[in-house]
């Protein structure tokens, strides 16, 4: 790779990686904010203006507790535990493509850490290995709550992500690519997926919400049963650690629920905001503004997604285990397949017949 | 499209590996060593409400999830198999809808099967 | 081709046709299916070499021969199986399933033109395997031999991978033909040697040839009777058809190398399982070693590689197959019948005194032992005739020597249960055989007793 774009993708991940934990501590503030407005109470307002130094405070009351290591438990993989599940947290958002092309000493770079030929797939095995740092915390705290924590969440994981790959299937049939890159550039304008896929669209937002340990889906930290589930253990900044690691998959998910059903950085009117900007900076600098626009944009998506997650966390009551197992297996894989078949029919029926008509 | 793809294409994944690495190794050292450590016998049971522990942790679990987690392995590898496909999709045309199709109904069969079997039968 | 794809899909039927209220169905349509594939089998039957799917699988009379042995065999042993009913933990359709898929398996290293397709083949076969050994769940023995199957069948089938993957380094190629074509180039690399040893370690596991037979009579005697003639049957008569196709077609041109490894595992597959056969208790377990000996006598045939060798491995399968699942056809009734008085079940003395209410049940197992002897008049001589005559053939006559050597001390242990039944006093009552158990006891006899007479009926067909 030249030197040029190799900085250029470095300050591009390096931004991308403030602006993630910068997402994920405020999103602990908002889900507060969230839960008050929507309990019809304050929320946190004590510390700054309307309460926004609040995370701040708690990464440093994180910091300067006790971290804690039970006697029984498996000291290295105790630690290792979140620390696997942030990494891997860290690590799903360098597919996605946060913006178009960004245009510097006539290179032009993506606005994504990399343009990889499989970065479903990329994005599929990250996620999936993040069921290994609750397994791993869970198991090695050797604590009753914590392993069976650790296994519903290890359980539930693997349980959606069958559906989860299968409702992607369809996206892949429509695009004939694996590349998130090049989904998000099909999707040009208003042309967005989830005109195509909706049905698709539920099942995988279904599986990221039960990805995500999030509610209806928080089984494996349901307090009612479980105290604290797999992170019962866990205090200081390991604890820490796993509820960032929970808040950026919430935002990485979203991410790529934008990227692949909203279109990403794309929204309607694009080429005549690129065409006027062009007109008032010139080629390079309008371009660059464009692109940026299109990043603001993408943003704003990935954190309605956030805000969804949310508002369904203080809306809708926890999943039975067996409800939660029975939606998974017998609801959301015949139902991905059936939109696999779906799909395939009407590319090959009436994409072609839709097609000749509008010629 | 980009149809260009180098090995050295990936090499900003190291970069943001070794950027999230040195921030979870940093801060794992730095809140480490600036809290306060106590030890004490009963302070470092593991937490079971306030009452004695009763042996170890790891106990045997319901064998469900290990049914669970076989079936995973199987319907994952059957998912990994439509990708390939998914990508080739239109260029196959009807002959490669076909043959997913029968492919997906032996699928279907196994899915019958092991509800038939019981093995998703969690009410119990 | 056809019996693939007709008991790939039936196979499956047999699996829902477990959810049906009356289990009685499964056997009548187990056997149903087994008679469509066969005649399915033999559809293609003279009409030369076809090659399936971009040269996966070649059909020809060989091959579909070798298909057919597997098929009566499994026909003869499915029909022996109406015990599954009677026990509650069985689970009749799911046995009946995978023996159903494991055939599929052995027809693929039947007719495999690709190194993938006999990997393939081998495991759908052996996985099968290993659930059969490891069907009786309440039995430690049987959970045991299972683990030890699976453990060690996994670590072989390892080796032949790596196997395979040397050959494909050397030759950038998967299939026979372009093996052979290298092979053809002259001077070969050494990683082709390499390659045909692994693949040779991996394979010979498979049909238990010493020294890789250790697992051998420790999963024959802990598996389920039934399932131990499936296994002592066709996985071997798979096996060697396997091996002779594979050493036939491609390796024929480095002969002078591979000929040699084969005659030391011969010799030393001959002298294990004939001598330890004799201090064997176990009726099972002799007949374990048993199955390590005559794997020694088919490996003769392949060392030497002669025209002939083909249908002497043919007819040695048959005679062999058949004989052995009328020895256990007889050890099946007798060992439920002693279970039942608590006596010893699968030992020597089982049979003490079998021949005096029992004498069909006495006469099939004396013909079986014969076979299994080499008589004459019987097909298992004809079998070791044929394999014997390759090897003088080719002239390796100290192999020759030994391999007679050992079929004179085998007469010893063979002849100990025909002694057994006939000569010693013993009280086993007459054991109520079921009259379509009785008709496959009697046809394998029969069979046994037509060949021996006249193996020209067999070896003309090929």
């Amino acid at each position: 790779m030249e030197l040029v774009p190799f900085i250029i993708k470095s300050i591009i991940i390096l931004v991308i990686f403030g602006l993630t934990l910068l997402i994920a501590m405020y999103s602990t503030y908002g889900e507060r904010k969230v839960a008050g407005f929507i309990q019809d109470r304050l929320g946190p307002d004590r510390a700054g203006p309307w309460g926004l130094l609040q995370p701040l405070a708690d990464a440093g009351k994180m910091f300067f507790k006790e971290d804690f290591i039970p006697a029984q438990a498996n000291k290295w993989l105790f630690i290792a535990g979140p620390c696997v599940a942030m990494l891997t947290a860290l690590m799903a958002s360098a597919v996605i493509p946060f913006g178009d092309t960004i245009i510097y000493d006539g290179v032009e770079v993506a606005v994504q850490a990399v343009e990889a030929n499989v970065g479903i797939l990329y994005i599929f095995g990250i996620v999936s290995l993040g069921v290994y740092g609750l397994m791993i915390g869970g198991w090695a705290s050797n604590n009753k709550f914590s392993l069976l924590g650790a296994i519903r969440a290890a359980s539930q994981n693997i349980s959606y992500e069958v559906a989860m790959g299968m409702s992607i299937v369809a996206i892949i049939m429509i695009s004939e690519s694996l590349s998130i890159g090049d989904i998000v550039a099909q999707q040009h304008g208003g042309n967005w997926n989830i005109w195509y896929q909706p049905l698709g669209f539920i099942i995988f937002l279904t599986c990221a919400f039960a990805e995500c340990n999030r509610t209806p889906f928080d089984l494996p930290e349901c307090e009612t049963e479980l105290v604290g589930g797999y992170h019962t253990e866990y205090s200081s900044m390991k604890l820490g650690f796993y509820l960032f690691a929970e808040y950026i998959n919430m935002f990485v998910s979203s991410a790529v629920i934008s990227a692949l059903y909203f279109g990403g950085y794309n929204y309607p009117g694009m080429d005549w905001v690129a065409g006027a900007l062009t007109d008032a900076f010139g080629t390079v600098a309008g371009h660059n503004v464009a692109t940026l626009i299109g990043t603001a944009v993408f943003f704003g998506k990935s954190l309605f997604g956030v805000f969804f997650y949310m508002w369904v966390r203080w809306t809708l009551p926890r999943f039975r285990y067996d409800q939660l197992m029975n939606l998974g297996w017998k609801a959301l894989i015949p139902l991905a397949m059936f939109n696999i078949v779906v799909t395939g029919l009407a590319v090959i029926f009436i994409e072609p017949a839709l097609t000749a008509m509008l010629k | 499209m980009n149809t260009n793809y180098l090995p050295s294409g990936f090499l900003p994944i190291v970069v943001q590996f070794v950027l999230a690495l040195g921030f979870i190794v940093v801060t794992m050292i730095v809140t480490h060593n600036i809290g306060p450590s106590r030890k004490g016998k009963v302070k470092d049971d593991p937490f079971e409400c306030g009452i004695e522990v009763v042996g170890d942790a790891r106990t045997p679990i319901s064998v469900k999830y290990f049914l669970v987690a076989i079936l995973f392995v199987l319907f994952d590898v059957e998912v990994i198999f439509m990708y390939p496909w998914a990508v080739n999709f239109k260029k196959l045309g009807m002959f490669g809808f076909v043959e997913m199709v029968l492919f997906m109904s032996l699928l279907l069969a196994g899915f019958y099967y092991i509800i038939r079997k019981g093995v998703l039968k969690w009410e119990e | 081709m056809y019996p693939i794809i007709l008991l790939s899909f039936l196979g499956i039927v047999v699996l829902f046709l477990g959810f049906a209220k009356s289990k009685a169905i499964l056997l009548p349509a187990t056997l149903l299916f087994l008679a469509v594939a066969l005649v399915g089998n033999f559809v293609e039957w003279n009409q030369g070499t076809i090659i399936y799917f971009y040269n996966m699988l070649a059909v020809n009379n060989l091959t579909l021969a070798f298909n057919g042995i597997v098929l009566v065999s499994a026909f003869m042993i499915v029909a022996m199986t109406r015990g599954f009913q009677d026990d509650d933990e069985a689970q009749p359709a799911e046995y009946y399933a995978i023996m159903l898929f494991s055939l599929v398996g052995a027809f693929m290293m039947i007719g495999f033109e690709n190194l993938i397709m006999l990997f393939l083949g081998l495991e759908i076969l052996s996985v099968a395997m290993y659930v059969l050994t490891g069907s009786d769940k309440r039995n430690l023995r049987s959970n045991e031999a299972a683990l030890k199957y699976f453990l060690m069948g996994a670590f072989a089938t390892g080796i032949l991978l790596f196997g395979i993957a040397l050959l494909y380094g050397a030759t950038g190629s998967f299939t026979l033909t372009g093996i052979q074509a290298y092979i053809g180039q002259g001077n070969p690399s050494y990683l082709l040697y390499g390659g045909l040893l692994l693949v040779l370690i991996g394979m010979l596991f498979k049909v238990s040839a010493a020294p890789f037979h250790f697992w051998t009579p420790d999963v024959y005697e802990g598996a389920p009777t039934i399932f131990t003639a499936f296994m002592a049957t066709i996985v071997k008569t798979a096996g060697f058809a396997a091996l002779f196709r594979l050493l036939s077609h491609s390796f024929t041109g480095i002969y002078d190398y591979w000929w040699i490894t084969l005659a030391v595992i011969t010799v030393l597959t001959l002298l294990v399982g004939n001598i330890i056969a004799v201090y064997q208790d176990s009726f099972k377990r002799m007949l374990a070693y048993s199955s390590i000996s005559h794997a020694g006598y088919l490996l003769i045939a392949l060392t030497a590689m002669t025209p002939q060798t083909e249908n002497s491995i043919l007819f040695y399968s048959m005679a062999y197959s058949v004989a052995t699942i009328c020895a256990f056809g007889v050890l099946i009734p007798l060992a439920r019948e002693k279970a039942m008085t608590g006596k010893p079940r699968e030992t020597y003395e089982a049979f003490n005194g079998l021949a005096r209410n029992n004498p069909l049940l006495a006469f099939v197992l004396t013909v079986s032992m014969l076979s299994l002897a080499g008589i004459p008049l019987t097909a298992g001589f004809w079998g070791k005739f044929f394999v014997f005559g390759s090897a003088a053939e080719r002239g390796i006559i100290w192999l020759l020597v030994v391999a007679i050597l050992m079929s004179a001390v085998g007469i010893y242990y063979y002849f100990r249960v025909i002694m057994a039944a006939y000569m010693k006093e013993g009280d086993t009552a007459e054991i109520r055989v079921a009259p379509f158990y009785k008709i496959v006891l009697v046809t394998a006899t029969i069979i046994t007793l037509l060949f021996g007479i006249a193996p020209g009926l067999f070896t003309g067909l090929v």
